[in-house]
């Protein structure tokens, strides 16, 4: 009895100097990690100098599936990529090809050219992921990556805030990001070419993909949550791109409001805002209004920390089915259904017309909610070159083109085939366009 | 020979005799017309802070009339903020004069203020001098004065004339500054013959180690462009009936902008000049007699609108002509419609503009750090509200650190509601206020504001 107890006591003593002093060099699992970390260089196609070029970019990533399936950052890799090549841990270097990518989580999921892998008869691992809801502010963490360059780097921080909020955040390149998660905060040090490289604990578990940092300031990186990142990456294997809802609301937090409108703590979400235009808006929600529960679930957006799930409640319904919003306005409670909408990015497809030295980007909904357009028709110039037709026409980025030769311009395709005919017979070509709401006739002489 | 050295000589001596005639001559014309032009200083009160002004004037008539330089008072500043207008005598060691400021002319924007009696024996109006049109190549003069700490002594500045232009009003430049801006110039023989505009930015390129920026430079006592003296006189006593809210002629058109060279070609309307109209005021004149946005308007009361290089200002000899119209007078526009190019007469009687920004009532709560002013026409463009239908009050000024501040309220905000009750006029929202500022029990307040067309809802706490 006496035996069994010390034994028992000598088992858990065993155990405690795994716990406690058990660095990841000891520990199969954080090697099998580092093995999974790769360096990715892409080349990329921009087109915003009125003309395309290519760019060139390095990130990190980690190895998730035995397929090859590699996570990383929107911002490192996006469908403009034309050439993807992956490091692997050993050296090796191999294609990869982007499989989806989701701006507004700033997460991209690229593939390994298998065919290629099987060819050379390369040897790669996979990372797992572990859960990122339990980590706790102070828990050592580890990121690995590629700060500037220099491949199979690792830090070592602890998480310094589990759910990091950043109000209204626009991301990389005007794309939208946060909308829909928190970040988890780490003072590991993250140096650009971090991007897409893995935050894990100890074992070796993925708890977050890194994605930015302060510049300028001392050990404030942010990562994307496992969790986030998981939901992503098999929704991202499925489909290639994530359909997310949109119904025009701008959460706000409630704290310090609740006496205003007469409400219990902890209960409801406010809305700040409501997008012109937009379902909610034409379903009859107003700034001010008390979400207190969406179909049915009651919300709670006491904290600015708790808007990103609430968003996300909203996003993952099916597109086009309607949400019962359960409101409070002044003294009445009321039940308004609004049908969603796809929800769209404000950054539109863009392209680069060469020979009027003129690049241009679809006018998304966002954009003309944004910037109060009629609608969302003609296309944005986002630049041009000097000399070149359409910049001697005196257009400038950010005019929005509303017809070409007195005819009104829907959007990118229609100018392509204008284009085209452009090409095969250049002529004057007259824009309308709008600056700030002012119109204005420009004329594009061929060169 | 010899009688071609004489001759040379004779010459000689007639040269030298007129010169040193227009030598003396000068001195005495620069004294007598010194007496022209005063300095002039005056402070703008705002909530918490005093700014003060300094600009130049020049007498019109002998009862004291002054007309202030260009730009240098501020249009959309609150005639009520304008305080202390004070006349100094260039080179007199003095307190200086009272003078009342007399409004802005909303056609030239130029300022007028009348000085008290004592000053009027120190002075001279400019009227007391002949006019003459200068000519190209002609050696002018004009008057400059030195800042405060030197009793703004004046100083005579000399050049020649290098261009005469038409923009539309008759502008002269000269080779170096002539005059200071505010301040006459003359020719030899002491006509007058202009009026110191503001300066003009210089083109010049300036170079810092290896790389090189191209900058535009203003002198600020110095132009070398002047308004012609003819032209001026004509405009110049305009002088506002009212300090404030003088009528104005309105149609109801925004974002006018000049159809260029090109475009004009394209739409087959060479040789004149053209101008845009990008939007058409709901419930104004314009729209009643049905103008669109988009419409080009090539002429006003059957005269096309000329042609004008750069082309920007036929936009304001298009604006002119229409400020030139007095409140129910008819006006006809020529117009190309945007779609489809049909061309139209339409005639329709101007209206009168809606509250002017610089005539729009506001108040400041300093309790709570913050002012508000009524919504007028120039917010509603700048917020794409096209219509004389607006509502809510616009957020003047907010104090740093103030329990506004501290909501996050910002100037320019837009507020919709107050305590969750609508505001749909200026009084609306004064009463609000004056009412959560007079109830000691009050600990806080919200307001529904509107930024960058996105609302928020924003709570004060008081004290």
């Amino acid at each position: 009895m006496i035996i069994q107890q010390i034994n028992r006591l000598a088992g858990l003593l065993c155990l405690a100097p795994f716990f406690l002093h058990a660095g990841p060099e000891s520990n199969g699992s954080f090697k099998n990690l580092l093995e999974s970390v790769v360096r990715i260089d892409v080349w990329q196609a921009s087109y915003d100098q009125g003309s395309k070029r290519t760019t060139r970019g390095v990130g990190s990533g980690v190895i998730m599936t035995e397929a090859g399936h590699i996570l990383t950052n929107a911002h490192v890799v996006s469908p403009k990529a034309e050439r993807i090549r992956v490091t692997l841990a050993n050296l090796e270097r191999v294609e990869a090809n982007l499989v989806g990518w989701d701006h507004w989580t700033d997460l991209a999921l690229i593939q390994l050219d298998i065919e290629q892998v099987a060819e050379r008869g390369m040897q790669f691992t996979h990372a797992e992921f572990g859960d990122s809801t339990i980590l706790f502010p102070g828990q050592e963490v580890f990121a690995v990556g590629t700060p500037n360059g220099l491949s199979r780097t690792v830090t070592k921080g602890i998480i310094s805030n589990a759910t990091r909020y950043f109000e209204g955040a626009l991301g990389f390149g005007g794309y939208e990001t946060g909308h829909f998660n928190t970040w988890l905060q780490t003072d590991a040090a993250i140096n650009p070419g971090n991007s897409g490289g893995p935050l894990v604990t100890d074992d070796g578990h993925v708890v977050g993909i890194n994605t930015r940092g302060y510049l300028g300031s001392n050990n404030l990186g942010f990562a994307v949550p496992a969790n986030t990142a998981r939901y992503v990456m098999y929704a991202l294997m499925d489909s290639e791109r994530i359909t997310r809802s949109y119904v025009g609301i701008v959460p706000g937090p409630l704290q310090d409001l609740e006496d205003f409108f007469n409400l219990d703590v902890n209960q409801g979400m406010l809305v700040n805002s409501v997008d012109p235009g937009s379902p909610a808006k034409l379903a009859g929600l107003r700034p001010g209004d008390i979400v207190l529960s969406i179909d049915g679930q009651a919300v709670d957006g006491r904290f600015p920390e708790q808007l990103p799930p609430i968003s996300n409640i909203i996003a993952s319904t099916p597109v086009g089915d309607p949400i019962r919003f359960e409101i409070k306005r002044g003294d009445t409670l009321e039940v308004i259904e609004v049908v969603t909408e796809g929800l769209e990015s404000r950054v539109g497809e863009e392209f680069a017309f060469e020979d009027w030295g003129l690049s241009v980007r679809d006018v998304s909904r966002a954009i003309a909610r944004e910037r109060q357009l009629d609608n969302d028709n003609g296309v944005m110039i986002i630049g041009t070159q000097p000399a070149f037709p359409a910049s001697r026409a005196g257009v400038h980025p950010g005019d929005i083109i509303t017809k070409v030769n007195q005819q009104s311009l829907e959007d990118l395709t229609q100018l392509q085939s204008i284009y085209e005919s452009f090409e095969s017979d250049p002529n004057k070509v007259l824009l309308e366009i709008s600056r700030n709401h002012q119109i204005s006739l420009k004329v594009m002489q061929p060169n | 020979m010899y009688r071609n050295t004489l001759i040379l000589a004779a010459s000689l001596i007639v040269g030298l005799a007129s010169l040193s005639a227009n030598e003396v001559d000068l001195s005495t014309l620069f004294e007598e017309r010194i007496k022209s032009v005063v300095s002039v200083e005056f402070f703008i009160q705002k909530e918490i802070d005093r700014e003060s002004r300094e600009t130049i004037g020049l007498v019109l008539d002998d009862n004291g009339l002054i007309i202030l330089a260009e730009g240098t008072v501020p249009s959309w500043t609150p005639v009520s903020k304008f305080e202390d207008f004070t006349v100094y005598i260039p080179g007199k060691d003095h307190k200086g004069y009272d003078a009342e400021y007399l409004g802005q002319d909303y056609l030239t924007g130029w300022d007028y203020i009348r000085v008290e009696e004592a000053a009027l024996e120190e002075v001279m109006a400019i009227q007391n001098f002949e006019v003459a049109e200068p000519r190209l190549g002609e050696s002018i003069w004009g008057i400059a004065l030195l800042p405060k700490d030197y009793d703004f002594a004046p100083g005579l500045l000399k050049a020649y004339l290098g261009l005469t232009r038409d923009m539309p009003h008759r502008m002269h430049f000269t080779d170096q500054d002539i005059a200071s801006p505010g301040a006459p110039i003359f020719n030899m023989h002491g006509d007058f013959i202009g009026w110191g505009n503001q300066g003009v930015p210089e083109d010049k390129i300036m170079y810092m180690g290896r790389e090189s920026y191209s900058v535009g430079l203003v002198s600020p006592r110095g132009t070398r462009v002047f308004h012609d003296a003819a032209d001026f006189l004509e405009r110049a006593f305009r002088v506002p009936a009212m300090v404030t809210g003088s009528p104005r002629p309105w149609i109801g058109i925004a974002g006018m902008q000049p159809v260029d060279q090109d475009a004009a070609e394209f739409l087959g309307l060479e040789n004149q000049g053209a101008v845009m109209i990008s939007n058409v005021i709901e419930g104004g004149p314009a729209a009643a007699a049905g103008l669109l946005g988009r419409d080009i308007v090539t002429g006003v009361d059957g005269e096309p609108l000329p042609k004008f290089r750069p082309d920007s200002i036929v936009l304001r000899e298009f604006e002119e002509r229409l400020r030139k119209k007095s409140p129910g007078d008819t006006v006809t526009l020529a117009v190309v419609r945007g779609d489809g190019g049909a061309r139209e007469e339409l005639s329709f009687e101007v209206g009168q503009a809606p509250t002017h920004l610089r005539d729009a009532p506001r108040e400041y709560f300093s309790d709570l750090g913050f002012s508000v002013r009524a919504f007028t026409l120039f917010d509603a463009i700048g917020r794409r509200v096209l219509s004389l239908d607006y509502t809510g009050v616009i957020t003047q000024f907010v104090r740093p650190n103030s329990s506004t501040a501290s909501a996050g309220l910002l100037p320019g905000d837009w507020i919709q509601e107050i305590d969750g009750i609508p505001v749909n006029t200026y009084d609306d929202a004064i009463h609000l206020i004056t009412t959560i500022t007079e109830d000691p029990s009050r600990e806080e307040f919200v307001l529904l504001i509107s930024r960058n067309n996105e609302t928020q809802v924003l709570r004060v706490k008081i004290g």
